[in-house]
Order: structure tokens, then sequence, then C-alpha cells
């Protein structure tokens, strides 16, 4: 039952997606608010089947990969609704992702959630935390794509394309900001959680397991950013494409380590 | 009823010198309205008067020539002009004509720059003054209500007014596309020139909150502060205010350069990277172009400001083309509504509409009722078409009655907003 609201959500999320690249043609209000309602039907159906599965399984459905996707996708259509009542167009770049997590959450195979684990609230706390970070800063990544688009145009003075309808330098900066600080703040507290969730369950912080050193190497790229941003005034471009990197390191973390080295916290 | 006809005339900006515009723009606009009125063949009237345009829009009953005349006579008599002297200049539009116009008007389609969209709001005070002297009827009312939508959907529909077409406006566009909102920034605004002085100004209208001025002499700069209510400095004193600025405008006469790469690097450490936005008017340039490689520093010269207004001319240019589309297919519309302002056509109307009604109907009853008999049939539809007539009768009758009566316009008004004949006649 939970599948068919799955199957829902990414259609409704697929037309969404056209019709911000619709908007991109035609830049009219009437258009992205079509485009955000029926994100925001979708949003609802994928709503719907999370409860079901969280009936069903006892514990909230993000433990596997195909379903910590899902969750993601989810997540990031509650930040566009945060910020894309004012900015239409962020929704033409963050709606692929969302369509793409939530493809890829359907393709891949699925297994049975595994059963439910020792101290599922803790565990629950360290993956939804981790993944809240993870979807706000894929929003500092698509946030970064749009500053150094517009970037280009002003500093080039070429003043087409996308110059009209992207806002300004400073806004995209500052969501930028602030997705950085609060995706950064999520990721450090879904790591510590880990730890004493591994102390406890495993009888170990850290085990040098492929999964945890690479989220450290994900997590130190982000530290040096926000640092850098904080305390020598990084700002603009050299933060914008600091977030797009890291969000690479974040996205090997999240797949590279599940499908390329060999983890436990795999949960294909 | 007789016809009613509408009639415009007007000088404008490609029609009219300036000293032949001035003398026929209106010191009092009431009084001019007032005494349209008192003409013998205007029933309705509206006038505005621009810098740019005078226009004159009537409503008639007497034959189109008779009233030209009389508009004109009066135009001579009134500012005292020969009427010789602006007869070549005058043009008359009629009817569809004439609603063409006003809205190429209404749209800033005709304007000297085009896509400006003052004339609008000259049109609402105009048309307001007009209501006001009770000098507009149903005609005309309809007219400039449709006016002021025409030029609505042009502005949503085409980029028509959306690119800046002057240097200092687009240098105000590039300041937000860069800082947002422009709210508590701070303007360094170095020598002087219209250009300058212009773009400062929009700035201050968008919110700017600091101005400093910097001159050769601190005299100057005391003058131009004033005129903006900003601080003076003098030009040795700029590296202290570029830690703190986020504007330059610079326009000064120097010879070389003022401002210089290494300074600003060395500057932007110290405003922690806060971009800073750099316009440089003057010819030679104030500012060393590689400031622009700088992260977070944005410079643009007079000549990148005009490559930019000639584009946005270029495209406001495309953009008119698709404006005068929307312009004639509304004028069009409005042509059929006034072919329908007699009584006559609106009764054909009002019959075809309850004619359709009544078929529909029949035919639906008659799908589910098979049992009937073609004479069943017969006796339904004859009763049908009965009712339909004796529904009829009495609207019909008021209206023919009324057909010689001034207030005739307004019965036929309602009678289509009552029964929505707008709708029809686009089928």
């Amino acid at each position: 039952m939970d599948k068919f609201f799955y199957q829902l959500a990414l259609l409704g999320y697929g037309i969404a997606m056209v019709g911000f690249f619709i908007y991109l043609l035609r830049p009219q209000h009437s258009v992205s608010k079509a485009a955000t309602l029926v994100l925001l039907s979708g949003f609802f159906f994928h709503s719907i089947g999370f409860t079901i599965s969280w009936i069903d399984l006892g514990y909230f459905p993000f433990i596997t990969v195909k379903s910590s996707l899902s969750f993601v996708a989810w997540f990031l259509v509650i930040v566009y609704l945060m910020f894309g009542w004012r900015l239409a167009i962020l929704g033409t770049f963050l709606s692929p992702l969302i369509v793409g997590l939530m493809l890829l959450s359907r393709v891949v195979p699925s297994i049975a959630e595994p059963r439910p684990p020792i101290k599922v609230l803790w565990l629950s706390l360290h993956i939804g935390f981790s993944l809240i970070g993870d979807a706000l800063l894929a929003l500092a990544f698509c946030v970064g794509i749009m500053y150094l688009v517009q970037e280009r145009h002003i500093k080039t003075k070429k003043l087409g394309g996308l110059y009209q309808r992207l806002p300004s330098l400073t806004l995209l900066d500052d969501i930028n900001h602030k997705a950085l600080i609060w995706g950064f703040s999520m990721l450090t507290l879904g790591l510590i959680l880990g730890a004493i969730y591994a102390q406890w369950v495993r009888g170990h912080y850290f085990t040098w397991d492929p999964k945890e050193v690479w989220s450290v190497i994900t997590w130190l790229v982000y530290a040096i950013l926000i640092h850098e941003r904080l305390a020598v005034g990084w700002r603009g471009r050299r933060a914008a494409i600091i977030s797009i990197i890291g969000f690479m390191f974040l996205l090997f973390t999240f797949f590279g380590v599940n499908y390329l080295l060999k983890s436990y916290h795999v949960f294909k | 009823m007789k016809d009613k006809r509408i009639v415009l005339i007007g000088v404008n900006h490609k029609t009219a010198p300036v000293e032949l515009r001035e003398r026929l723009a209106a010191t009092d606009n009431d009084e001019i309205l007032r005494r349209l009125t008192e003409l013998p063949s205007v029933n309705e009237a509206f006038f505005l008067s621009t810098c740019n345009r005078v226009e004159i829009i009537t409503t008639t009953e007497n034959e189109p020539e008779i009233t030209i005349k009389e508009i004109k006579d009066f135009l001579a008599h009134y500012n005292q002009v020969d009427l010789n002297e602006f007869k070549k200049s005058i043009y008359v539009y009629l009817d569809t004509e004439a609603v063409k116009h006003l809205f190429l008007v209404a749209s800033s389609l005709d304007s000297m720059v085009i896509g400006e969209p003052q004339i609008l709001g000259q049109i609402k005070d105009a048309y307001r003054r007009s209501t006001k002297q009770r000098v507009v009827g149903p005609i005309l009312n309809r007219l400039l209500h449709k006016a002021f939508s025409v030029a609505k959907r042009v502005r949503t529909e085409t980029n028509l007014s959306r690119y800046a077409v002057s240097v200092s406006y687009a240098a105000v566009e590039l300041a937000k596309k860069i800082f947002g909102d422009l709210h508590g920034k701070h303007i360094l605004l170095i020598g002087a020139g219209e250009m300058a002085e212009l773009a400062a100004h929009h700035l201050l209208g968008n919110g700017v909150r600091d101005i400093v001025v910097a001159n050769r002499t601190l005299e100057r700069a005391v003058e131009l502060s004033k005129e903006f209510n900003g601080k003076p400095i003098s030009l040795t004193e700029i590296s202290d205010y570029l830690a703190w600025t986020d504007i330059v405008i610079s326009s000064t006469g120097a010879p070389h350069f003022i401002i210089y790469y290494d300074d600003i690097k060395k500057v932007m450490r110290q405003r922690k990277n806060r971009p800073i936005f750099f316009i440089d008017i003057a010819v030679p340039r104030d500012i060393d172009p590689r400031l622009n490689q700088l992260d977070n520093v944005y410079l643009y010269d007079i000549d990148d400001l005009q490559g930019i207004v000639e584009t946005n001319k270029h495209i406001r240019e495309k953009e008119a083309k698709k404006a005068e589309r929307i312009v004639e297919e509304e004028a069009i519309k409005f042509k059929w509504w006034l072919e329908t302002l007699e009584a006559v056509p609106i009764i054909v109307l009002l019959k075809q509409k309850l004619e359709k009604i009544r078929k529909k109907e029949l035919e639906k009853t008659f799908k589910h009722l098979k049992h009937l008999s073609d004479e069943d049939k017969e006796a339904i539809d004859a009763m049908t078409s009965a009712m339909v007539k004796k529904i009829l009768h009495d609207p019909v009758t008021f209206l023919k009655k009324r057909e010689e009566r001034p207030k005739i316009d307004l019965y036929l008004d309602i009678a289509r907003k009552l029964f929505n004949l707008d709708e029809i006649d686009r089928d």
C-alpha cells in the first residue's frame, strides 16, 4: 500500500519539475504557483506513504538506502516550501534533485527493512539528524550553483540567460550561509548520536569503518568552510564552490561507501 | 438611436514641436473639459495633457467632420493659436482607430521612450478628472477602463517595460541584482556629473541610506552633499571610506586612475569580502578595470552600462511587436462591443442566448423520454418556444421603447451584464 503512495509522490514531483522548467520559459506567478501546488500534492502522498510504512514497521522508515533516499527527497520539499514562497526559481534547481532522489529510491532493489534494531529511538535520531543535515547541505549545493551562474552573468556583463530570473547574489549567499550552518549542525548532531549509539551497541565510539571515516572527512570539509566563512569572511564565489565540493564528498559518503567499499553501515 | 462615434484629436512629440505642444497643453484641465462638453456635438469628453502629448477623446452623435471642426476651432480659440499653424501637426482618429490609438498610448507604445510607465498614471489622473466633472458616459468609461486593462496585459504578457533603458537605471538594476535590498547600503559619489548624480538620486530613491560626496575641491563637495543630504569629503580621504561603502559611483575629470587594483585588494580583506559595486562613469576611466577580477568586486564602466542599455532597447523594440498584437486584438474586441451598443443587436443577442438554452434543454429532456411520440415532441417544442417569447416580450419592448431616450446606453449596458451577453459575442 505504501508503495502505491510513493509512486504517486514520484509522479507529483515529476510533474512539478516539468512545471518549474516551464516557469523558466514563462516566468509567470501562475506557473510557479501551479508547480508548487503539484509538488505539495506529491508531498502529501509521500507523507501518507511514510505514515503507512511507519505503522507497518513500528519505527520510522529510513534505515535502508531506499528509504533514506526517499526521506531526503521528502525533507527537500519542506526546504523548498520554506524558501520557495519568495523564490520560486529555487524549485527549478531543487526539483530535479527531489525527483532524482525519489526515482533512485524507487529503483534501488528493495530489501526487507531490518527487524527493529535495539534502541531504535537512538538509531532513528542518529539517522534522522544526519539525513536532515544532508538535505540542508543539498540546499547549500543548489543555491551554490545558482550563485555561480548569477555571478558569472554579472562578472562577464552578459545579462541574458537566467540573469533576470535569478535573485540577487546577496540573497543566494545568505541562503547558502544559513543552509550550511543548519545543515552542518544537524550533521554534527547526527554523528555524535551515531557515536554514542555505536558505543552502546558495539562497544566502540569509532571503529574506522569506511562510512565513519568518510563521514568524518565530509564533516571536516564543511567544518573548514564554515570556519572560513565565519572567521575569515569567505563568501560569495569561494563559499559557493566549496559547498559544491562538500556536497560531492557527501554524495560519496552516501552512495560510494555503500556500493564501493565494505562497511557495516550498508543496508542495501 | 443615432450612431455614436468616437473622435480622437491630438498632437504628440512626433507630430508637433515642443513650442506648439506647450501652447496646447492646458493649465486648467477642468475648464477645458467643461468647455468641450459645451460644444454642440460633444457628448462625452476626455482630455489628456502631458509634456509629450495632448489628446482629446469625445463621443458624438453628430457627423464626425462637424465635431472635428468644432473641437479644432475651440482649441484654436481657447489657446489663441492660429488654426493654420497646428493644422498639420494634428492627427484625428475615428472609432476603432481612435480606440487603438488610446490603447497604444496607454501601453506606452507611442511614448518617446517606449515602455516607460508614467503615461498610464497620467491617463488615470486625466480620467479621474473627467469622472469628477461628470463628462464621461458609458462609452468613454468602458473605453478608459479597457485601456487600463490593455496596458496591464501588455505589462504582464510582454517584457516591454522590464529592462532599464537609461544608464542610471541600468546601474540601479545591477545594484539590486548584487545586493538585493538596497536599504541601509552606503554610497560614495566621487566627482560630479549629470549621469553620476542621476544614478545617486535613483539609488537614494531605492532606499540607500547614506551618501558621501568626494570632490577635488571641498567647496564643490559641500555644495553637492547638500543636494543629497550627504557628507562632503576631499579626494584624499576616499581610501578611508572604501572599507565602509557598498556602491562607488565615480565621475571625475582626472586623466588617470584614482582607484587602483592593489588598494581594493587590501580593502577587501578589511571588508571581510563584503561585496562592493563600482560604477565608473568617467572618461577617461577613474577605476582600474582589473578590479573586476577580484572576488566580490563588481565593476561596470560607462561602455558596459551603455551596452546593457542598447541591448535592452533592442529587447523593447522586439517586445513592442508583441504588445501591438495585444492592442490590435483588444481594439477588435472593443469594436464588437461598440457595434452592439444599440438596442437591436442586444435584442438579437438576447434572443440567440435564450434560444440556445431552450434547444439544449429540449435535447437533454428528449434523450431521457424515449417514449414520446413526434407529436408530443412538437407540442413541447412549441410550448417552450412560446415561453421564451413571453419571457422576452417585456424586456424587448422596454429596450425598443427607450431607444431614443438619452439613458438607453445605461439600460443596454445593464442588459448585457444581466444576461452575460459579452460571453456570446466572443464565440
